[in-house]
């Protein structure tokens, strides 16, 4: 029985990242499609000597009624014709993202019952989505995930996906985070959420970012923010990168947003392959917050996978050679691959926790090294410098012999709390669309000042840990 | 002897233990006599198995307990050998894992599986008639074999007062692997020296080094650490000529004192896989003296990760680790030219002087090879060293704890700051008894 998960999509982002992770997910089970993009995606050579680990994990992200039809898919009409279901509550205050799901090629491994939807959208307006729809929809939202829940007997974990500018994401999606939090508050969530680029192109997203932020603090087990701007540069440099013709082609037929989003799929793969399958070191999900969450509320996480290509380029020749291996660790920390625009090693943070996860094969000596490695780079607390996490999974990602994924907790996201701040501060000031806010009944002012309050603290205490000093206290020596 | 595994380290340890033990005894460069051999491996077999399953392969008397069925699924659908674990005795949860938190362990997932591991060890004690020692295997850096071991050594321990508790213990990479791997540690070790009689002590830092420095193996794997460790317990726990040298024998011999409970063994040689035995083969003499060597105090490097060197050290002014015990077993044969000049390791520097003469060196041979091997030779050693691993371990807990990093992790499941400190407490104990020796 395998670690199963269910997904909780929210808003247009949430759905459209959704988009782009099913099609990726059966790509990686070894599922035929006929997505225009996936096509372009080469599988590894050796990766079919994986099949076992794999199909027997099939059922992390998907429900197989009937115990004996197994669990080695080939075909969408395959799992159509054992009525394989998506373990997945999508949710959308329009119809518009929802209904292409329920009119895509996958659509039938889409329940209705665990789609809420509506008309027409939150209006980019976070207590729209948190109080009016949130109270509306709470029901119907419990129940969705209610029977979604129902259908795993092993259930480690929900992810969910939003942006945090808009209204629904936003408000309904961090609404959901806490009906998840009141029904199972033992099983983690994981939260994988997109952030605005400065450059608005929402008016009121600081306010909705503002107000979403004090609640994934509260609620979430970890969270992993990503920026738009720092995914289209991450696309960008592969389209630029002239070598990997494959993935530039992907790219190329993707629909909008799906190329950015299957850069946020591929670290959800990656976060969730020690769970499914086996490794010599294998790291379970509840195993992060434990590593990398060090004081409560300081849970964001940066996070980047390396390679960031979904395929490799057709001549690599490095493969496995201690250079490739050191190549995949650097590339890891590097500040252009992380998926929010600050660079957790910037001179002046610190490291509170870091977790490595590799997936393929690897010794620990090539680990070792580049662990040390790391700790020669970055900079550390008093405490933190063995604060590492180490995990090896055995299957690979399809389309790479190996890949490597890290995550840091580092003081430097105190940037990103400042400038939620600092956004936040810039419009309120003038009271710009404040009303808009204030009309809806169950908000308060009080609102924006506890969220802007919480967020402060939080900024506070990564400041604070950048000047702790050493520990003076002595130990309880017995003399 | 009954093996119980706890998590990802100790089924993936247990796995090769049986292993080998399994290929000991298909053994077949044995230098002993086909009836000598035969009495070995009858020995052996009743030591580490409970019968032959249907298909014909040896049944091993183990318990294999995790909070995740990953670990377990893969090792036993790898059992290619001549060996199977039985399918009863898993104790095994698809509840992903023990979170690597010790408090989840112990106070969540421990008692969850309190039956199940009362009931299988019940069972395997019942059919077995000369039943003398349990041998526990786990890590103590991630919450399954760190936390639900100690759960499980204290349940052990109620059940059957008069057995013997073996642990073999493998520490982190001191350049760290789990987040919290000192926290988890330091309270491990505060359970097992508190409730077991003796606990071996591994370290995976020190086996690596062995593995790369030594075995040449550039691309050192856990299964290769693993290796090593199973084949120091091969060389312990193996039978002797002339004593039967069960799990009683060794905990009342190495750990007679209640206040010093831990040993690590040494062993020499490794031979790299692609140099030929005979070729490498050198006296018993070289090999005690390797072995004396890594005794010494401030060794720059430890000596067990090199090889043995062929020319004898002429100084003898080196201070060494107080020792409070040693058994030194060779395995191979030893001839009147070649004898083990074991006095070496009898010599007045090594001991603490309130040990008395007799109690200070055990003396075990096989004439019998273990795994086609020429010669091994095993110090099970219970010194003054050991302070040096906990100290590092307590000093970095402690820098952690100071600043209330974590801690809340292990509130939410009921460990409070008391608790930690009295493992600190504890754990200090320890150093200081050791440190003083
Ligand atoms: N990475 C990424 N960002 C997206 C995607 N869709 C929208 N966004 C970003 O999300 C923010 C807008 O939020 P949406 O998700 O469109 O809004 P919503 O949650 O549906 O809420 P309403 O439209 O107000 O009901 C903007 O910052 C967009 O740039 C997507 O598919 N991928
Ligand atoms: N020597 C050796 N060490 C191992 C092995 N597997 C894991 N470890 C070490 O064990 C520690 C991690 O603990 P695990 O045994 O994986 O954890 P667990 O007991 O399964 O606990 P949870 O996974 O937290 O439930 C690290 O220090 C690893 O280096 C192994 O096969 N051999
Ligand atoms: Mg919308
Ligand atoms: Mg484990």
């Amino acid at each position: 029985m395998s670690s199963q998960f269910v997904t909780v999509q929210v808003g247009q982002c949430g759905n459209q990242i959704g988009a782009a992770f099913w099609p990726l997910v059966l790509h990686e089970y070894g599922v035929e499609q006929e997505d225009k993009a996936i096509k372009f995606l080469k599988t590894q050579k050796f990766y079919h000597k994986n099949s076992k680990e794999l199909s027997s994990a099939f059922g992390s992200f998907f429900h197989v009624p009937d115990s004996r039809s197994g669990t080695d898919f080939k075909s969408i009409s395959d799992l159509e014709y054992h009525r394989v279901k998506a373990r997945a509550v999508l949710i959308d205050m329009e119809d518009s993202v929802v209904g292409r799901f329920h009119q895509g090629s996958l659509r039938n491994l889409f329940d209705q019952t665990c789609t809420v939807t509506n008309y027409p959208g939150s209006g980019n307006n976070w207590a729209v989505g948190y109080y009016t729809h949130g109270l509306e929809y709470h029901d119907k939202i419990e129940n969705s995930i209610r029977l979604a829940v129902e259908r795993c007997d092993c259930l480690h974990g929900f992810l969910v996906t939003h942006s945090v500018g808009g209204g629904t994401g936003s408000g309904l999606g961090t609404a959901t985070l806490k009906i998840l939090n009141d029904m199972y508050s033992h099983v983690d969530r994981f939260v994988s959420c997109v952030y605005p680029a400065s450059t608005q192109d929402v008016i009121t997203a600081p306010y909705n970012v503002l107000l979403a932020t004090r609640e994934l603090i509260e609620y979430g087990t970890c969270i992993f923010p990503a920026e738009n701007r720092a995914l289209q540069e991450m696309c960008n440099a592969n389209m630029n990168k002239r070598e990997n013709v494959d993935q530039a082609k992907y790219n190329a037929s993707c629909v909008p947003f799906q190329d950015m989003n299957s850069i946020i799929v591929n670290s959800l793969l990656h976060l969730t392959s020690g769970s499914r399958f086996p490794g010599s070191l294998n790291v379970d999900m509840n195993e992060l917050a434990t590593n990398l969450v060090a004081f409560p509320q300081l849970q964001y996480i940066f996070s980047s996978v390396s390679p960031v290509a979904l395929t490799a380029p057709q001549m690599s020749t490095l493969n496995g050679s201690t250079k490739h291996q050191d190549e995949l660790f650097t590339n890891s920390w590097s500040k252009s691959n992380q998926l929010i625009k600050i660079d957790p090693l910037q001179t002046g943070s610190l490291i509170i926790g870091a977790a490595h996860i590799y997936r393929g094969e690897t010794s620990l000596t090539d680990i070792k090294r580049n662990i040390e490695r790391f700790q020669n780079k970055a900079k550390f607390t008093s405490w933190s410098k063995e604060t590492m996490k180490i995990g090896l999974c055995s299957v690979p990602p399809a389309g790479h012999p190996s890949s490597l994924m890290c995550m840091m907790n580092s003081t430097a996201m105190s940037g990103l709390f400042r400038d939620i701040i600092h956004q936040f501060d810039r419009l309120y000031k003038k009271k710009a669309h404040v009303h808009h806010y204030l009309q809806v009944d169950n908000f308060e002012k009080e609102d924006f000042k506890d969220s802007r309050d919480k967020i402060l603290d939080v900024y506070e205490q990564y400041k604070k840990i950048e000047q702790q000093s050493p520990s003076t206290i002595s130990r309880l020596r017995v003399r | 002897m009954l093996t119980l595994q706890f998590g990802q380290c100790g089924n993936q340890l247990g796995h090769s233990l049986f292993s080998q033990i399994s290929a000991d005894l298909d053994a077949k460069d044995t230098g002993i006599s086909k009836q000598s051999n035969s009495a070995y491996t009858e020995q052996s077999f009743e030591k580490w198995f409970t019968g032959i399953s249907k298909d014909g392969k040896r049944l091993a008397r183990s318990v294999l307990v995790d909070t995740e069925h990953k670990v377990v699924n893969k090792i036993c659908s790898e059992s290619s050998g001549r060996w199977v674990y039985r399918s009863k005795n898993l104790v095994c949860q698809s509840g992903g894992g023990s979170a690597n938190n010790w408090a989840y362990g112990s106070m969540i997932k421990g008692p969850q599986l309190k039956t199940d591991i009362l009931d299988i060890t019940r069972r395997e004690i019942e059919r077995t008639d000369s039943f003398n020692g349990i041998l526990l295997l786990l890590s103590s850096a991630g919450g399954t074999g760190s936390g639900v071991g100690s759960y499980a050594v204290d349940l052990i321990r109620d059940e059957f007062p008069n057995k013997s508790i073996i642990s073999c213990i493998v520490l982190p990479f001191s350049s760290g692997e789990v987040g919290v791997q000192n926290y988890n540690t330091l309270l491990t070790l505060a359970k097992f020296n508190e409730t077991a009689d003796l606990n071996f002590i591994f370290q995976n830092e020190q086996i690596h080094s062995i593995c790369t420095n030594v075995l040449k193996n550039t691309e050192t794997r856990l299964i290769d650490i693993n290796d090593v460790i199973s084949k120091k317990l091969c060389a312990v726990f193996q039978p002797v000529s002339n004593i039967w040298c069960n799990a009683n024998y060794i905990t009342s011999t190495v750990a007679s004192h209640p206040s010093y409970k831990m040993a690590t063994i040494k062993s020499t040689p490794y031979v790299p896989p692609m140099i030929k035995q005979y070729e490498s083969s050198q006296s018993w003499k070289s090999y005690v003296e390797h072995l004396k060597e890594t005794l010494r105090v401030s060794a720059l490097s430890d000596p067990e990760t090199k090889a043995p060197s062929k020319v004898s050290s002429a100084r003898s002014s080196y201070s060494y680790w107080k020792s409070v015990s040693n058994i030194l077993i060779s395995r191979g044969k030893v001839m009147e030219n070649d004898a083990v000049p074991y006095d070496q390791l009898q010599s007045k520097e090594l001991y603490v002087d309130w040990i008395a003469p007799n109690d200070q060196l055990t003396v075990l041979n096989q004439d019998r090879r273990l795994i086609n091997q020429d010669k091994f030779l095993a110090l099970v050693s219970n010194n003054s060293q050991i302070h040096c691993t906990l100290e590092e371990i307590v000093e970095k807990a402690w820098n952690t704890y100071t600043h209330s990093a974590f801690l809340h992790q292990y509130k939410k499941f009921g460990l409070e700051e008391n608790d930690f400190l009295e493992a600190f407490a504890k754990v200090e104990n320890v150093i200081k008894d050791y440190e003083s020796l």
